[in-house]
């Protein structure tokens, strides 16, 4: 990511491990996260917050899921940059998702490496 | 002989088509004093009809010559109901020619008694189709709780399998993470990960072990080996140890342990129990809240109870609560994991005890966990 100032992004996964994760990709790429949430309803008031240049959305997650976090974020930042996080038994939401405009999915047993390249991609092509 | 049978809980019933009120009279006769009771129809309209809503006989005497739909028609469409089709269905006949007998066959019967007959014989083939139906409806039900365990058991690899998947990932990738990044990850960084590796493999050791629990469980083979001991020494052990980790979130535990004295339990279940609902209410805590841990007595059992400040449990969910990979709505304010299974198995290691771990709890004011162990225990090992 080439911009001037840092991208600045938003993790949503209800598994703290997972967002650790994906938080250190994200710093090794010169995001600067600037929030995680822990599930759907977290995510969407994340997002009205800080307002970020991407936000990474796990699907299965509690109280709401990504699915409808992501309707909720859609619907009020129709300019959102959301990548949906997945795991391989979520393939009918992911098409949902995309559908209703979320950027692009991660499976999130993909190697790291490739997870930065998807990103990478994807935000040069938004 | 023409009084109404009396409906013995385990009488089968027969029912007997037949036109010819004679005959009717001779299968009443033959079997009505053997201890069957006898549902009697003039034609084979009439025992469909009188099938269509009365309880399925246990098996029915079929006349083929009637007035009607004939008898073989008659358990043709016996044969097509789903309510039906099980009933065994003998035929009884003057009509003893080769090819009647395979017409009865073919129909959907399972035997042919030709007329005349000795009573003997309708009795001793009643007997055995009745016998044999009995053993089919048998195997049927067990199939299909085998059929029933086998999806659970599926469910319960696959739920598994996605708990176990999830810090896979999260390992590999820190791994990877580690290696690539050579040293340019800061020191403090570098030791934030592998601390997270450390504790997401923990929880996965964790998981295993509570399958391999379940699993042992399941298979009938947990063996407790019980000795006599405190239970009240044994809590205040335990609470020592989860003091500091209450302190963390600033919860207090307060203990009211009365004194019980010795009895015999399986230690270390007893202690995994106890710690599993503690550490539960640990979990589901906020900061600043009271846990009230108490050990009392009655004059059969020793109670132990572990209540909360935490969310509660709605009624819905203390439904499923004892059941393997329930998690609730109810999320641990900490960031702990949870794995599902350890309500599951505490409640499997207190039933193995001869006692019952009970829930209260009302939404938003707290949960209240209790398990009680009889003095006497007729433990059976499982």
């Amino acid at each position: 990511m080439t911009e001037t100032r840092r991208p600045r992004a938003v993790i949503a996964d209800d598994e703290s491990h997972i967002r650790t994760l994906m938080k250190t990709a994200l710093t090794s790429m010169n995001c600067e996260v600037v929030a995680e949430a822990s599930n759907g309803a977290e995510a969407l008031d994340a997002y009205r917050e800080y307002k970020p240049d991407l936000m990474l959305l796990d699907i299965n997650m509690p109280v709401t899921n990504g699915e409808e976090a992501l309707a909720g974020i859609l619907a009020e930042f129709p300019k959102a940059f959301v990548i949906m996080l997945t795991s391989v038994s979520d393939a009918d939401t992911v098409h949902r998702c995309l559908e209703q405009g979320a950027a692009f999915y991660i499976r999130k047993d993909t190697p790291i490496k490739e997870i930065k390249q998807l990103i990478r991609e994807s935000w040069s092509n938004r | 002989m023409n009084k109404p049978p009396l409906p013995l809980a385990d009488s089968q019933t027969v029912l007997c088509v037949d036109d010819t009120p004679a005959n009717l009279d001779v299968l009443w006769r033959t079997l009505e004093p053997r201890g069957y009771r006898i549902q009697v129809a003039p034609s084979g309209e009439a025992a469909l009809k009188l099938l269509e809503n009365a309880p399925p006989p246990d098996l029915i005497l079929m006349d083929v010559m009637m007035p009607g739909i004939d008898g073989y028609e008659t358990c043709r469409r016996l044969k097509s109901g789903e309510r039906t089709r099980d009933i065994p269905v003998l035929f009884v006949t003057a009509r003893n020619q080769p090819e009647d007998i395979v017409q009865a066959f073919e129909a959907g019967g399972v035997d042919y008694i030709p007329k005349p007959f000795r009573q003997e014989e309708v009795c001793a083939r009643v007997a055995a189709h009745i016998g044999i139906e009995r053993l089919r409806r048998e195997l049927r039900e067990q199939n299909s709780a085998l059929e029933e365990l086998s999806e659970q058991k599926s469910r319960f690899v696959g739920m598994a399998a996605h708990d176990l998947r999830n810090p896979l990932i999260s390992i590999r990738g820190f791994a990877e993470l580690l290696l690539d990044s050579e040293d340019e990850l800061p020191a403090a960084e570098r030791r934030r990960l592998l601390q997270t590796i450390e504790r997401v493999s923990g929880d996965m050791l964790g998981l295993i072990n509570d399958m391999l629990d379940v699993t042992t469980i399941e298979s009938g083979k947990l063996e407790l080996s019980m000795a006599s001991s405190s239970l009240k020494q044994l809590i205040e052990e335990r609470l020592k140890i989860f003091e500091n980790i209450a302190h963390r979130k600033q919860i207090a535990l307060d203990a009211e342990l009365g004194e019980t004295g010795r009895r015999m339990l399986d230690g270390a279940r007893i202690i995994q129990v106890f710690d599993n609902l503690l550490s539960n209410a640990i979990k589901f805590s906020p900061e600043n809240t009271r846990i009230k841990i108490s050990l009392a007595q009655d004059a059969e059992s020793d109670l132990v109870t572990v209540a909360d400040e935490g969310p509660g449990i709605s009624e819905q969910e203390q439904e499923r609560l004892f059941e393997a990979f329930e998690k609730l709505s109810a999320r641990p304010t900490g960031g702990e994991s949870s794995t599902g299974l350890g309500l599951a198995i505490a409640k499997k290691m207190i039933e193995g005890h001869g006692g019952s771990l009970e829930v209260y709890s009302v939404l938003g004011e707290g949960a209240s966990f209790s398990f009680r162990l009889p003095r006497e225990i007729n433990h059976d090992g499982n």
